[in-house]
């Protein structure tokens, strides 16, 4: 029971994590290998915040949320002063400098190591301790950020991102700025992903660079096509199934763990060469032209 | 008499190619304009150079006597220039009302964040000014229907629904009437620019392949071939230039 | 002096390496003018391939090699018409590329994965026989990487100009769409340039395997240098990815010395992203080669 009240609270923080992404690949159609980082630098700054500089939750989340949308603008604005696909390599280059920032940064970050005893997550005096709780906290939250990426995908604001993603120069054409709109994507995603990091933090109360790297960037952007790209519910259900799948694969008798990685590789992986080519609108989308 | 929009010297080269060479136009305020020539003339490129997305080798751009050259496209069309494409370049994933809500400028009483936060089809008079644009161009009753989903002519229609849903002055349309069949030109697209002239004021400039349009619709012309203007009038006037003729207008 | 010497030999032959990896790519990249990655999986098969057939099946480290090389092109040639091709064919964004290549590239280093385990494989087949001059000495495979990645370039300078398969290959890279209308199978010869490309990056993988050893994940970790040489020498110009390369190695060889090891990767990063910040057409590259309108 303990077990299934972990896998799903991961669950809902994945969710949160991938849900935020589809503003970018599946709004606005702009493949930014990065999110890990944001994650990452969102789970450090509230590690920081709350370990060493005795901060309680929600302030040091909101803190972490800024400084993860001032991170996003470093990649945004130089990114957008060059043609869009050169994004790409912004993105990816961006996630590779946090992530080896994290591991040797060790005055602050304390490198592979990571920063452990993190205190749990207490609002108003209610300590976020047990499980239940948590689970509760996290539902909350998750529902709220779902809430929030939905109010945007359905305003003005969210049809011009779809419109991006489309063909930018007709965006161009009918008066909208195809740039400021591609930023504040970016700071959007990037401070939502910030709350999923401010989450694992509290949650595991131990993390380290490991956790979001370039892995952990390709699995969010695995759970979003193979749920279907641009949609809400596929987000929510990719990220579901390929979260709950390696634990599944935990119960396989005799499979050394030496295997276990490789293994849920292989599978994250065959799942995308085959979502990619043969249903590339995932489990739920509608399919293109 | 200087045109609301204006181009003066232009010149554009692309690898060794001269698209536009030394062009000159003067797009009059109210009035319908138009820009034929062969394929390859240049003009979808002096479309694009007027209209922001191309900047000129040389020459400048003019909107109202103020130089627009170096401005932004999206810009541009905040100013009131707006232009529709050969291509389309219509949403196509999205529904007709979302392609035309979406060009409607941003209301002065919207904030930035419910642009953000507020489901677009809670602004009512935004949604009825799209509904009434999309009757207007007698697409009213597909409004629910994905651009691509659509047939060519009904697509070009909501094209153009798009470009007026920006609220531009001038308008730049790239051959609106390629590919649709002779009723709805007469019926729709002709009658429609002619409304928007004596309606709403509006200035048009059409680029076209049928001579026969452009001499029933617009009050001057101008001829490029080869990246340069080779005459201009009225089309009264140009009628009767013999040179031309051969050159351009035979089946006229 | 002697550490500055020692320095300048070292940075050229990592530099060496780095150059054919960057040639490899450029001929996959300039001809596709899409991110196909699936070399990255390529390569790590390849090493191993060498690995199985020099030690497990014991044969000669030059037979091996050869038919390592072999293989590696048949792979290549496997995964493009299996996957990549269909996958061009059936949506043709740069995305979908990228991705659908990424996920080859996981899968073949997952399976390695699996049946060998991530530690690094051989380590110096055979003997090493050591080349001296002066008071410089560098190993066999290293003075063999660095003829390989010089004679690469100066054949390819011939081969890209003056053979049918490379003017088609360039007049793809120019303008597909003409390309098409004039009748050239364009994808036809992508996939033909592809294979060459990826083989010679495959053998970077046999020289790398036999010097000091493969390891799963070292098929990504040389598509990055291969992708960083291309965007530093410069997008669309073959000549660039060489010195791309070349500069590279030395930067990391100097990287060694001036920062702790484990800001080395860092550093890498960190230029690919001024470069492309501020310099995107990199050092030789053609300018515009994406247009807007």
């Amino acid at each position: 029971m303990d077990y299934l009240l972990h896998i799903l609270i991961i669950v809902l923080i994945n969710i949160i994590l991938v849900v935020s992404f589809n503003i970018l690949l599946g709004f606005t159609g702009i493949f930014a290998l990065c999110h890990a980082a944001f994650y990452g630098v969102g789970a450090y700054t509230v590690a920081l915040l709350m370990k060493s500089g005795g901060f309680s939750f929600f302030p040091a989340m909101i803190c972490a949320v800024g400084i993860t949308v001032c991170c996003s603008l470093l990649i945004a604005i130089p990114g957008l002063r060059v043609h869009w696909d050169y994004m790409v390599i912004f993105a990816f280059s961006f996630q590779m400098i946090v992530y080896h920032v994290m591991m040797n940064w060790m005055e602050l970050t304390r490198g592979p190591q990571g920063i452990p005893g993190i205190p749990p997550a207490s609002v108003f005096g209610f300590e976020f301790e047990s499980k239940p709780s948590f689970l509760f906290l996290c539902l909350v939250l998750c529902s709220a950020v779902v809430y929030f990426v939905r109010r945007i995908e359905t305003s003005s604001f969210g049809l011009v991102l779809k419109g991006i993603k489309d063909d930018e120069v007709a965006v161009k054409s009918i008066g909208k700025n195809v740039t400021l709109h591609k930023i504040v994507a970016f700071a959007v995603a990037a401070g939502l992903a910030a709350v999923a990091g401010s989450l694992i933090a509290v949650y595991i109360s131990y993390i380290s660079p490991g956790y979001f790297d370039l892995h952990m960037s390709v699995f969010v952007v695995i759970a979003l096509i193979f749920g279907g790209v641009g949609r809400i519910p596929g987000a929510v259900l990719g990220t579901l199934v390929l979260t709950a799948l390696p634990e599944l694969l935990r119960f396989i008798p005799y499979l050394p763990s030496t295997i276990l990685g490789g293994t849920r590789d292989l599978i994250y992986a065959t799942i995308l060469v085959f979502f990619m080519l043969y249903r590339p609108q995932g489990l739920m989308g509608k399919a293109r032209q | 008499m200087a045109g609301i929009l204006e181009g003066k010297g232009i010149d554009k080269t692309f690898g060794g190619l001269q698209a536009l060479n030394q062009v000159d136009v003067s797009i009059a305020q109210g009035k319908i304009t138009g820009l034929i020539g062969p394929n390859g003339a240049g003009k979808t490129t002096l479309f694009n150079v007027l209209s922001g997305f191309l900047k000129p080798d040389r020459g400048q751009v003019t909107f109202k006597n103020t130089d627009i050259t170096d401005k932004a496209p999206q810009a541009i069309v905040n100013q009131g220039i707006a232009r529709s494409w050969q291509g389309l370049r219509l949403f196509g994933n999205l529904t007709v009302l979302e392609n035309i809500m979406m060009s409607i400028p941003r209301g002065e009483k919207e904030s930035s964040i419910s642009t953000l936060l507020t489901p677009w089809s809670r602004n009512k008079e935004k949604t009825e000014r799209a509904l009434q644009i999309a009757r207007l161009v007698n697409i009213g009753d597909r409004v629910h229907y994905a651009v691509r989903e659509l047939s060519y002519a009904e697509q070009k229609l909501v094209a153009v629904a798009r470009l007026l849903a920006t609220g531009a002055e001038v308008l730049l349309l790239d051959e609106p009437t390629s590919g649709l069949d002779e009723k709805t030109v007469n019926q729709v697209i002709a009658p429609l620019l002619r409304e928007l002239i004596s309606q709403s004021g509006k200035t048009i400039c059409l680029v076209e392949h049928s001579i026969k349009l452009v001499f029933h619709m617009c009050d001057y012309v101008f001829c490029l071939n080869e990246g340069r203007i080779v005459a201009c009038g009225n089309p009264l006037e140009l009628r009767q230039d013999e040179k031309l003729q051969r050159a351009f207008f035979y089946g006229a | 002096m002697d550490l500055i010497l020692h320095l300048l030999v070292d940075g050229i032959c990592t530099g060496a390496r780095y150059a054919i990896l960057g040639m490899g790519f450029a001929l996959i990249f300039n001809t596709q003018r899409m991110f196909d990655l699936s070399f990255g999986g390529v390569y790590t098969w390849s090493g191993f391939a060498l690995w199985i057939l020099a030690t497990q099946l014991g044969l000669g480290i030059s037979f091996a090699s050869g038919i390592a090389l072999i293989f590696c092109f048949l792979l290549s040639y496997g995964v493009q018409r299996v996957y990549m091709s269909r996958l061009r064919k059936r949506s043709g964004s740069a995305v979908s590329v990228m991705l659908g290549s990424m996920a080859i590239m996981m899968m073949m280093e997952a399976i390695t994965a699996i049946f060998w385990g991530g530690e690094i494989r051989a380590g110096r087949i055979g003997d090493a026989g050591i080349y001296k001059w002066g008071t410089i000495q560098i190993s066999d495979i290293k003075f063999y990487t660095l003829l390989a990645a010089i004679a690469i370039f100066l054949s390819f300078r011939y081969l890209f100009m003056k053979t049918p398969l490379g003017v088609n290959a360039r007049a793809i890279a120019s303008n597909p769409l003409l390309s098409r209308v004039v009748g050239l199978e364009t994808e036809k010869i992508i996939i033909f340039t592809t294979c060459f490309g990826s083989t010679i990056i495959g053998l970077d993988a046999i020289l790398v395997c036999a010097d000091t050893g493969v390891y799963p994940a070292i098929g990504f970790q040389s598509m990055l240098i291969a992708f960083m040489a291309v965007i530093l020498g410069g997008i669309g110009s073959f000549e660039g990815a060489f010195i791309g390369g070349l500069l590279i190695g030395f930067m990391r060889t100097v990287a060694v010395l001036q920062f702790p090891t484990l800001w080395q990767e860092l550093v890498l990063f960190a230029i690919l992203f001024l470069i492309i910040a501020f310099r995107p057409n990199g050092l030789l590259g053609i300018k515009d080669w994406k247009s807007e309108v």
